[in-house]
């Protein structure tokens, strides 16, 4: 996301990225992350996924209730793109950044379209350094 | 073979993300016997059956306030009129 996030950086497009429970804690690689108990704890976790990742994306953190979470599908890795006039223009249970790119590619080429971009994100490596 | 693999896992409603080894690859990290029962449950195949109708393109966006962790507040209202905006969901596990 880092990656298409530079490659907008000039285009009328923001990226938020929603920090909300942990789906995996306490396993294998992650015995020192339990879930969540307190949200000062919460927002803890957070900031050190900022930290660890070198995140430049701005990170919201969900409450305890998990409302925000809930309402948008409960799901550990989902994506949605949303157009200025706030409707959704592509959601996906996971997050994968070169459909996220085609779609962000459509809507500021119609934005301005004597500077077309085109989807250029290639996925396939992801995942392979764990 | 993984491809194989991701065709039946999608049959039973199980959704492994994307990558190598039809993306059971984060499984190296996980607890097999863990996740393998969180995955088929009921409940977690339900949020992805259900995903689709929830938010689905055209829909209108639900607003969200939330606190940032360098202290900021980000409302989705605020971009409207201004950006096109990507949200996403993660975690550190």
């Amino acid at each position: 996301m880092q990656e298409l996030k530079n490659k907008y950086a000039d285009r009328d497009v923001e990226f938020v990225s929603m920090y909300v429970r942990e789906p995996h804690p306490e396993e294998r690689g992650f015995r020192e992350y339990r879930q969540h108990e307190a949200y000062d704890q919460k927002m803890a976790y957070a900031k050190a996924l900022v930290e660890t990742k070198n995140l430049d994306i701005p990170v919201i953190v969900d409450g305890m209730d998990q409302r925000h979470h809930k309402t948008l599908g409960n799901l550990p890795n989902m994506s949605y793109v949303v157009d200025k006039e706030g409707r959704v223009r592509h959601a996906e249970t996971w997050l994968l950044a070169d459909h996220v790119d085609q779609i962000l590619a459509e809507l500021v080429t119609t934005d301005d379209p004597s500077r077309p971009v085109r989807p250029t994100i290639d996925t396939s490596g992801v995942g392979v350094e764990i | 073979m993984w491809k194989i693999a991701r065709r039946l896992a999608l049959l039973v409603g199980v959704h492994p993300p994307h990558g190598p080894y039809a993306g059971f690859w984060s499984w190296k990290y996980l607890d097999l016997v863990r996740t393998a029962r969180m995955v088929m449950s009921r409940r977690v195949k339900g949020f992805y059956s259900e995903f689709p109708d929830l938010f689905p393109p055209g829909s209108e966006f639900p607003q969200i306030v939330l606190e940032t962790t360098d202290g900021r507040t980000i409302d989705t209202r605020s971009f409207r009129g201004q950006k096109h905006f990507v949200l996403f969901t993660g975690a550190i596990t």
